[in-house]
């Protein structure tokens, strides 16, 4: 079950496949000092990504800004 | 079918054009984005402009009054018909007003506008009506007529004579039968059809295959009825009549209503789809009385009949149930469902978003709003 903090639904969103990539991101920003101007969304798989960027598209209200964060390996 | 559809200068639409349609559609959209009038809008195309469609709709809304009383000069341009057109203005004669049809074929798109036509008397003494220019309607000395006209290629008809002091315009259409209809069309409106008209309706399928669809219909909230009648209601001969039912486990009929307004709201939308048939059925807002338990039965009854009759189906809704039982029934026929979403763009004009099957089911398994 996902973290409500990595659940963000707001203007400005980083899709990410695993709460694992949450913490890696959230650390990484704490160690370079990147402003926190956007929220994290934990998808559940890289699958689960993409179906969330296609449906956030096409929503009557979509964010301004979409990040998507994939592992480029393939496990299979 | 309609493939695709096209609406111009029609209530709030600039310009909207829908590229693809499907035998069953659905239509969601914040409130006045324009749902409600896109059905107005291929009620009217249907009915190729019928003034008795074009009355309905205008008092369907309320918009028959004129605040200015009855013994005030009227205008022509004060006809409650001004409503349907984009601002609530009439265009001046030979301007571009309404234009419906599909995207596909914009030479036989129907156009209502505003005409001019001055009578001539000929030498045997009869009149005749001819179409004239807004020039020369302004510059002639001859008594000039000013109607609504319904116009598809180079073929016009006048359907309302705009006249200055009229009382009650829809008391004077030139023909109720000017343009014959583009096809048949059901509506079941938000609040269901009036008592009189589903009794009619009832009473041209009754004892026929259709009949028995609609009691088959019924059985998807209440399997034990096994027959349905419609019975004039005690002492009133004049009321519109009511809706009995028969169950297996009562010796007396009971009526519909007893069983909630699902049941109702049920008995319309499948009625008004078996009379569709090689037709339209619009329906304002399909949950309204219906659980969403039973809405995915309903769905998948209507993809069936729709499909087996013919019929094109255009539904609102606001409700996420309705949309997730849609896309459920859409499963069984992915190529007869369409998903619509009205919406304003950034210049405020509304647009018509059409989701594909995967984007909705994408959306609906990420929990991502969609109306």
């Amino acid at each position: 079950m996902a973290e409500e903090w990595c659940r963000h639904r707001g203007e400005k969103v980083l899709l990410v496949e695993g709460v694992t990539d949450c913490h890696v991101v959230l650390a990484l920003c704490k160690a370079h000092k990147v402003p926190k101007n956007f929220g994290i969304y934990e998808c559940g798989s890289d699958h689960k990504v993409l179906q969330q960027l296609n449906a956030l598209i096409s929503a009557p209200t979509p964010p301004n800004i979409i990040g998507v964060l994939m592992d480029a390996d393939s496990p299979d | 079918m309609l493939n695709s559809f096209f609406v111009e200068n029609f209530r709030l639409f600039h310009r909207l054009e829908i590229a693809r349609l499907g035998r069953v559609n659905l239509l969601v959209g914040k409130n006045n984005s324009g749902k409600s009038a896109l059905l107005e809008a291929i009620e009217i195309y249907a009915s190729n402009a019928s003034v008795q469609t074009l009355e309905n709709i205008v008092s369907g809304r309320d918009e028959t009054w004129n605040g200015k009383g009855p013994t005030q000069t009227q205008q022509v341009s004060d006809n409650p018909i001004k409503h349907l057109f984009r601002g609530h203005h009439l265009p001046g004669i030979e301007e571009p007003g309404i234009s419906l049809g599909t995207s596909s074929q914009p030479g036989e798109h129907i156009l209502l506008r505003t005409a001019a036509f001055q009578i001539e008397v000929d030498e045997e003494n009869v009149s005749r009506r001819k179409r004239i220019t807004a020039l020369e309607a302004s510059e002639t000395a001859s008594e000039v007529e000013i109607s609504l006209i319904v116009q598809q290629g180079q073929k016009f008809a006048r359907i309302i004579r705009l006249e200055p002091n009229f009382s009650v315009p829809w008391k004077r259409p030139f023909s109720q039968t000017v343009s014959h209809p583009i096809c048949i069309c059901q509506v079941v409106p938000t609040r269901n059809m009036s008592a009189h008209q589903v009794a009619a309706l009832w009473d041209s399928i009754a004892l026929t295959n259709f009949g028995d669809e609609v009691v088959c219909g019924l059985k998807l909230v209440a399997p034990e009825i096994t027959a349905l009648a419609f019975v004039e209601a005690d002492g009133e001969s004049n009321a519109a009549r009511i809706p009995y039912i028969r169950t297996e486990n009562s010796l007396e009929p009971l009526p519909l209503k007893s069983m909630g307004d699902g049941m109702t709201r049920l008995l319309h939308i499948i009625i008004a789809l078996v009379t569709a048939q090689n037709g339209i059925l619009l329906i304002d807002e399909f949950e309204n009385g219906l659980h969403w338990s039973v809405q995915l039965a309903v769905w998948r009854t209507v993809f069936r009949i729709a499909t087996d009759l013919n019929v094109q189906v255009f539904a609102t809704t606001h409700s996420s149930d309705c949309v997730s039982s849609f896309e459920e029934a859409c499963k069984e026929h992915p190529d007869d469902g369409a998903f619509i979403r009205l919406q304003m763009n950034r210049e405020g004009e509304p647009i018509a978003k059409i989701y594909s099957f995967e984007t909705l089911a994408d959306s609906l398994d990420s929990d991502v709003e969609v109306r």
